[in-house]
């Protein structure tokens, strides 16, 4: 497998200019951790990178259903129960709906139970399954601890590390770089609208830096 | 498992394990631990698994039996000679502190001395 690039991507919102040709290439295997501050545009390039958003300038190479995103937000009517979400996934994917109902049935979470009656984590939990579940190439994470618990967040760090090996790729945009670093193999810092070159998380470490100081000496 | 930030997984994960084999937790021809289970007992990434599985390999401590797993070497006197060699390398590093502190070489010897004599009574008792 190649790796997964995009070159140039720019967006605005009117005039508000958010990202200035952002280009990037992650190699088959890596877990990417895509840090930045509030505003930085991180789920704006994860929208566009995850087919949400067609709005936008430049080239991706993997687009589609070879690429699997989980949004902030469910971007389902919330009168849907959750069975139909995982249908929706399988309609259009290739969808692995056992592991979808056996993680549900993990998470205590009703597949006939309707998305308004679900709290922010149990939600958030739906989005992480179906995007999980979904068999492709690229894996886009928007913020995938917020509002969970620490038993869910145990779940998906170990989903995450259960499926770490191989050629698939996992980008996760997060605040949250203590949950995440020992499971990052690179990291880049999106800033000013541009994106700093992807580095190799031990690489930071060998230079005596761990992952939060080397953010916040690039993110400002 | 508890990590410094600021070094990198691999070697702090390859460091436990050398412990563990040295001192027999992992004994001689023992199977070692999955990539993928050790990587979520440990909450790392497994490629950084197989990373520390490759080092333990080059320094002769682990062999790959094809599809089996990961096995400690077999050969005990081979284990007892990197065991003497990684004390070594500690009693070296004692002694480096001790002088850059500025003590001399008796002085050392001495706190040496004490030190064992407080572990080693403990089990003659």
């Amino acid at each position: 497998m190649k790796s997964y690039k995009f070159e140039r991507i720019a967006k605005n919102y009117g005039r508000k200019q958010v990202l200035f040709g952002v280009s990037g290439a992650f190699p088959p295997g890596s877990t990417v951790g895509l840090l930045g501050l509030n505003g930085a545009g991180k789920t704006t390039l994860l929208n566009i990178l995850g087919n949400c958003d067609r709005d936008f300038s430049g080239y991706i190479s993997l687009r589609g259903n070879a690429v699997a995103y989980m949004p902030t937000r469910l971007p389902f009517p919330t009168f849907w129960q959750v069975r139909e979400v995982l249908d929706f996934y399988g309609r259009f994917y290739k969808f692995d709906r056992f592991l979808a109902d056996q993680l549900l049935l993990e998470a205590k979470i009703s597949p006939h139970a309707r998305l308004s009656a679900l709290s922010d984590g149990m939600r958030r939990m739906v989005a992480f399954i179906g995007c999980y579940c979904t068999d492709a190439q690229v894996y886009l994470l928007d913020e995938p601890l917020t509002n969970l618990d620490a038993f869910l967040r145990a779940e998906i760090a170990d989903l995450l590390i259960g499926r770490a090996l191989g050629e698939k790729i996992t980008v996760i945009a997060t605040h949250e770089i203590k949950e995440f670093e020992n499971l990052f193999t690179h990291i880049c810092i999106l800033r000013g609208g541009g994106l700093s070159p992807l580095k190799d998380a031990e690489e930071i470490r060998a230079e005596g830096m761990s992952i939060e100081e080397y953010y916040r000496g690039k993110a400002k | 498992m508890y990590f410094k930030g600021n070094e990198t997984i691999y070697s702090q994960i390859a460091e436990k394990i050398r412990k563990k084999i040295f001192s027999g937790e992992y004994a001689c021809g023992a199977r070692l631990p999955a990539i993928r289970d050790l990587a979520v007992a440990c909450q790392v990434n497994p490629n950084t698994v197989v990373r520390v599985y490759q080092q333990l390999t080059d320094e002769g401590l682990i062999y790959t039996d094809g599809t089996n797993g990961k096995f400690v070497t077999p050969d005990a006197a081979f284990l007892g000679q990197k065991k003497r060699e990684y004390l070594q390398g500690r009693a070296a590093q004692f002694a480096i502190e001790a002088k850059e502190a500025g003590l001399s070489e008796g002085e050392a010897l001495a706190l040496a001395a004490s030190a064992l004599a407080g572990v080693f009574k403990e089990e003659n008792r």
